[in-house]
């Protein structure tokens, strides 16, 4: 597995885990109805160090053996994810105009973007994924 | 991508025919991952005009004693 392959399934499975846990947790607890706002944070802050973290070391312990990092397939798999991605996040934005315009609460517009935006990332890093074993 | 191709290429013979040359330099030499070579020689990906030159230029070789295209009937 190369690098970019790598970092990707890295990042799918950070994903998942991360706001996977965070749904569970504030959809399961009540109280997190009105107070969201640190957890949310938090989550956000934490996944950001994650990435960081698991991309430095998965920089450090992949040998390249010199050779290039990324190349032209690297570029048209990503661009061919993103595609995907940018299709879901478009017809969301409808949903979420709806729910913002149909005056739900806070509780209920943030986390439809939060739901939406971690969605398209994890279309788009499963399509990358599915394109590098495949194709 | 993921669509089939019926581009076939005789790579593995070249290298094997330059010296043994490994995945790794032959990517090197083009500029590409090691993965994208994997990929053109199990016909997975093909690469782009440019490359495919590139690895001809490398051989010494025409293009198409690199890579060849199957048509279809209706193609041909």
């Amino acid at each position: 597995m190369g690098l970019n392959e790598k970092s990707n399934a890295a990042i799918l499975v950070t994903t998942a885990i991360t706001f996977g846990w965070y749904f569970f947790t504030v959809m399961t607890d009540q109280a997190a109805t009105t107070d969201f706002t640190s957890r949310l944070w938090w989550t956000l802050g934490v996944y950001t160090a994650l990435i960081i973290t698991i991309s430095i070391v998965i920089a450090a312990t992949t040998d390249t053996d010199d050779e290039e990092d990324f190349d032209e397939r690297d570029r048209q798999i990503e661009q061919r994810a993103e595609v995907y991605g940018s299709y879901i996040q478009g017809a969301g934005l409808i949903g979420l105009l709806y729910i913002v315009t149909a005056d739900h609460s806070k509780f209920v517009i943030a986390h439809s973007i939060l739901g939406l935006l971690v969605f398209s990332t994890l279309v788009s890093f499963g399509l990358r994924f599915y394109f590098y074993r495949k194709g | 991508m993921v669509k089939s191709t019926r581009i076939t290429n005789n790579l593995r013979q070249l290298r094997f025919m330059a010296e043994e040359m490994t995945q790794a330099e032959l990517a090197r030499k083009i500029g590409m991952t090691r993965q994208t070579i994997i990929a053109i020689e199990q016909g997975r990906y093909s690469p782009s005009l440019e490359a495919a030159f590139q690895i001809a230029e490398i051989f010494g070789k025409p293009l198409t004693e690199v890579f060849q295209y199957n048509a279809t009937p209706e193609e041909q």
